[in-house]
């Protein structure tokens, strides 16, 4: 679908080694698709390919196998470039430059306005307001992440691919984050977040992946991953008991009616019967097994 | 697209200019204008021409240190500080970083040369002697032979490391020195071959102008314009090179 | 694959140079006619005998050549430098003017204008491999990133 902002096929990513070592397959044949106005999950252990799927997307790396399209379109092409916003994981810039100058070459190289005005804003929205005029140099970890931020919003991109963007960041710096991509998400833009933090996804994204050893173990809407295959929570209370004494059990799907029927039986009250839902760690270590 | 390349360049300008590597680039030009300036103490005759020798050996010389000093290692620098990859994930390609990294060091490069053939006319005026109506346009082929230089350093920067780059670009500069003759002496078991791999070699005595103008042989403009044009001709050929290579490496 | 990109400019470019390869070279002593060498073995004929020293051919091969800003002798030779020039064999020419001694000096592309045009021929050679190789390395990675 020529509309959808991101569709991969296939990838595969092999790094060979010279002089007689092994290659190594940091990705393969991995498939999935980011739908517009969507926030995407991107999960994995280290090492799982996160960066190097993402670094695929973006043009840096040359796939082994499968395909990657944004639009449509190559990525890497003109017309793809102009329409994305990237965040890199432990971003840096050349450190003798200060965050108005970058804001100021950037909008010229992306053919956008360069107004002081709209940087003050830009820098205000991302949390670096004062720091316009120092040096890199003198930036922390967190504020050149909120830069690379900055620089990614500026354009007001279609989508935003961040890899890893509030790692190292304290907890309000994190918020500060998720607002923004809630707002951007509100605005109409796609994202693709790819993160090791599990609560954060479980919060914004709407969809997620997540990866193992190079392969896609899990996909699908949040929703889906999070719900129990064929497994449900009956809230009961027996007859003349309080709330406090409301029982919780988990039932599995073809028990669920004769239990149910069971609970009656009893005189017990049923409250309620719901899907059971698990956390997100829990789908991850499940997936993932526990291991790195 | 050219407004894309153009800023990126200014970048390059301000980042090389704010790099240290251009105060060590002055104190050079300065120590070999004012070694040059100490010339007539020694009370040799002609000294304008020993002047005029020296300065523009040391133009030429500088053109080929300029090179190697800015050059080698801006891409290896941005690619082990990953200031590339926000670069070249969105706002340029890498035609534009290559052509914006280049623009910007080329600037960098004449300036300085401007200023070295500047320091030479006040060398030759202070001392007495006339400035060579053909100094300027023999700074000019110089810059230009700095710039071919560049592209052979860029070259060489996106497939191997800065301690590599500098010898293999001094061996090239003095290989394509030599005259045929010269080259297949050195491999005289295999003289098809020696000489077909000088036919590839640039041909630099097209810029070995130092002579004549020392000596006060006017040399016609038009071979100043066929000079420049074969080494901008040869300094394109050396990008797309660069350019073919840098697009075959993957930015891990 | 990783050395396509450096093998196929430096074949191309090896092919299209060898194309009258003599005639690429720029080494003078080699291309050069007959005629142009020549001048030094007349040049050798005219060389003046012991103790009688004579004016070598006035006439210039390098009508460009203006020696009044050579300040190398601008006098004569005095009596005695011209005793102790001839008793030691050395022999003086015309300043700038090529001879036995300054092919070196001359030998180069500035003074020889036949090899201009293998100048220019070269400079459209290589611009031509310039846009072809960026072109190749262009729909190469079009067609990389399509797979």
């Amino acid at each position: 679908m020529k509309d959808r902002p991101l569709e991969v096929s296939g990838l595969t990513k092999v790094y060979r080694k010279s002089l007689g070592m092994k290659s190594f397959t940091a990705v393969s044949s991995i498939s999935f698709n980011l739908n517009p106005g969507e926030i995407m999950g991107f999960l994995g252990p280290n090492g799982a390919g996160k960066t190097t799927t993402i670094k695929c997307m973006l043009g840096l790396l040359k796939p082994s196998g499968g395909s990657v399209s944004l639009w449509g379109l190559r990525p890497a092409s003109s017309r793809v470039r102009s329409r994305i916003g990237y965040v890199p994981e432990n971003p840096d810039y050349e450190d003798s430059f200060t965050p108005m100058e970058f804001l100021a070459m950037f909008a010229s190289m992306r053919g956008l306005d360069a107004g002081k005005p709209g940087m003050n804003a830009l820098l205000d929205r991302v949390g670096l307001n004062g720091w316009g005029t120092t040096r890199i140099r003198n930036f922390s970890k967190g504020m050149r992440q909120r830069l690379s931020l900055a620089l990614a919003l500026q354009s007001k991109p279609d989508m935003l691919i961040m890899d890893e963007p509030t790692g190292g960041l304290d907890p309000i710096a994190r918020k500060e984050f998720r607002d923004i991509i809630l707002e951007e998400r509100a605005r109409g833009a796609s994202i693709f977040l790819s993160s090791h933090l599990l609560s954060e996804v479980e919060t914004v994204c709407d969809r997620a992946v997540i990866l193992f050893r190079g392969r896609n173990v899990r996909e699908g809407s949040l929703v889906d991953l999070l719900t129990r295959e064929d497994s449900y929570l009956v809230s009961h209370i027996p007859p003349g008991g309080a709330a406090g004494a409301m029982i919780e059990e988990t039932v599995s799907g073809p028990a669920l009616q004769a239990r149910i029927d069971s609970i009656r039986a009893a005189g017990n009250s049923i409250i309620e019967v719901r899907q059971d839902i698990r956390s997100l760690e829990e789908v991850f270590l499940s997936a993932t097994g526990g291991n790195p | 697209m050219m407004r894309t390349v153009f800023t990126f360049a200014g970048m390059t300008l301000r980042s090389l200019l704010r790099r240290r590597t251009i105060y060590g680039i002055s104190i050079v030009i300065m120590l070999a204008l004012f070694g040059i300036g100490q010339i007539p103490s020694f009370g040799v005759e002609g000294e304008s021409t020993f002047i005029l020798d020296f300065g523009l050996f040391g133009l030429e010389l500088g053109a080929l240190l300029l090179a190697i000093g800015l050059a080698s290692n801006i891409y290896p620098r941005d690619r082990e500080q990953k200031t590339a990859m926000p670069l070249l994930a969105v706002p340029l390609s890498r035609g534009q970083y290559l052509i914006g990294r280049f623009l910007g060091a080329a600037l960098v490069q004449a300036a300085a040369l401007l200023v070295s053939c500047i320091g030479l006319m006040l060398i030759l005026v202070i001392h007495g002697h006339a400035v060579p109506g053909d100094l300027i346009p023999a700074t000019a082929l110089l810059i230009i032979e700095g710039w071919f230089l560049l592209a052979v350093v860029f070259f060489f920067s996106f497939w191997t490391s800065p301690p590599l780059n500098a010898p293999m670009t001094l061996l090239l500069f003095i290989v394509s020195q030599m005259s045929v003759v010269q080259f297949v002496s050195l491999y005289p078991q295999a003289p098809g071959l020696m000489r077909t791999l000088r036919l590839i070699l640039p041909h630099m005595d097209v810029f070995r102008i130092k002579d004549p103008i020392a000596h006060g042989m006017g040399i016609p403009d038009v071979y100043f314009l066929l000079a420049g044009l074969y080494g901008l001709a040869y300094m394109a050929f050396m990008l797309s090179v660069a350019l073919a290579v840098f697009r075959t490496r993957d930015l891990k | 694959m990783k050395l396509f990109p450096i093998i196929l400019p430096a074949a191309l470019l090896t092919v299209c140079m060898s194309l009258g390869c003599r005639g690429a070279d720029y080494d003078i002593a080699e291309v050069a006619s007959t005629d142009y060498l020549g001048l030094d073995e007349e040049l050798d004929r005219e060389h003046p005998q012991e103790g009688d020293l004579q004016e070598t051919s006035s006439t210039n091969p390098y009508p460009f050549y203006d020696s009044s800003f050579l300040c190398v002798n601008p006098n004569p030779p005095g009596e005695e430098l011209m005793e102790e020039v001839e008793s030691s064999g050395v022999c003086l020419h015309d300043a700038g003017e090529r001879n036995h001694g300054t092919g070196w000096f001359f030998n180069q592309p500035w003074a020889a204008t036949f090899i201009w045009s293998k100048i220019v021929r070269d400079t459209v050679i290589l611009l031509v491999l310039a846009a072809v190789v960026f072109l190749v390395s262009d729909r190469t990675l079009s067609q990389r990133r399509r797979r």
